[in-house]
């Protein structure tokens, strides 16, 4: 199983505009990240929107056990 | 000046000519090889060498002016069968020399590029380092603490919400009387489309009642009033 890291995309152009992405964050979790953002860019978001990932729920690795008969 | 004489001079000429012929490939290989970040510093180097090279060139010649120059050049081509490896040597320093000082024309020019870059990335990092220390949070802090009960709530504590607009308070309590109300906040998110940092700002200032339906204004007739 492939695990994808999780990571948050930030592009600043030249002119100062602030482009953030999560990347690997399925589900609810993406939104916890605004704040962090918002504090780490000393800015305010003012537009947004749901990516594909906020639809998908994330994989839980279950650890296989193998037992002896 | 004697026979003797002008063959010494003409010998160091050439001397001087074949080691003059190796600095400007040796300023070729430093600029070809070099990482472009270190560059900036051999530059002045590379002018102050070649500007040297030039001041020897023209003594060797023993000409002072561009014209003088010319035709002691073609003076030297004429007579060029007793003394080939010095024309040779010098040919070679002319074209190796024009060739590099273009090249390094060429070459500051794209660098300059790759300098504006870097300190762009370097105004970036310096700003990113600065707000990443900066401890208080700088996010959107609504203006009333009341806590908004979704199920009960009328059009104007809708629209005080931060980011919520009439229609967005409207569209919720159409929404809210076609299904009795709703189950979730997660439900009335939804059916106004609110954005993600909206639902960040506002979601702590909601929660979910028991939905008490609005009383309809009725008039005489029967027909219910809309409100548009």
């Amino acid at each position: 199983m492939v695990m994808i890291m999780k990571q948050i995309q930030i592009k600043i152009s030249p002119d100062g505009q602030i482009q953030a992405e999560t990347i690997g964050i399925k589900g609810k979790k993406c939104m916890k990240y605004i704040p962090e953002i918002e504090r780490l860019t000393n800015a305010v978001v003012i537009d947004s929107d749901f990516t594909a990932e906020y639809l998908e729920t994330e994989e839980q690795v279950i650890a296989e056990q193998e037992i002896m008969a | 000046m004697n026979q003797a004489g002008k063959q010494n001079s003409k010998t160091n000429d050439n001397l001087l000519l074949w080691v003059l012929t190796f600095i400007p490939l040796w300023n070729s290989l430093v600029f070809i090889v070099m990482p472009k970040t270190k560059r900036r510093k051999f530059e002045t180097l590379g002018i102050i060498t070649f500007a040297i090279q030039g001041i020897m060139l023209i003594l060797i010649l023993r000409c002072y002016t561009f014209s003088s120059v010319l035709a002691k050049l073609f003076f030297v081509l004429h007579i060029s069968t007793s003394d080939q490896t010095g024309l040779i040597a010098l040919f070679a320093e002319i074209i190796i020399y024009f060739m590099v000082v273009i090249t390094l024309i060429v070459k500051r020019k794209k660098y300059k590029k790759v300098i504006k870059a870097q300190e762009n990335h370097k105004a970036v990092n310096q700003y990113i380092a600065v707000a990443s220390a900066s401890p208080k949070p700088i996010i959107n802090e609504n203006a009333a603490a009341d806590v908004i009960d979704i199920n009960s709530a009328d059009q104007e504590a809708f629209a005080s919400l931060q980011g919520l607009t009439i229609v967005d308070a409207k569209k919720a309590i159409s929404y809210r009387d076609e299904h009795n109300g709703f189950n979730n906040i997660d439900e009335f998110f939804m059916c106004i489309g609110a954005k993600p940092h909206i639902i960040v700002s506002i979601k702590e200032r909601l929660y979910v009642g028991d939905y008490k339906a609005l009383n309809v204004v009725k008039e005489a007739n029967g027909k219910r009033k809309i409100d548009f």
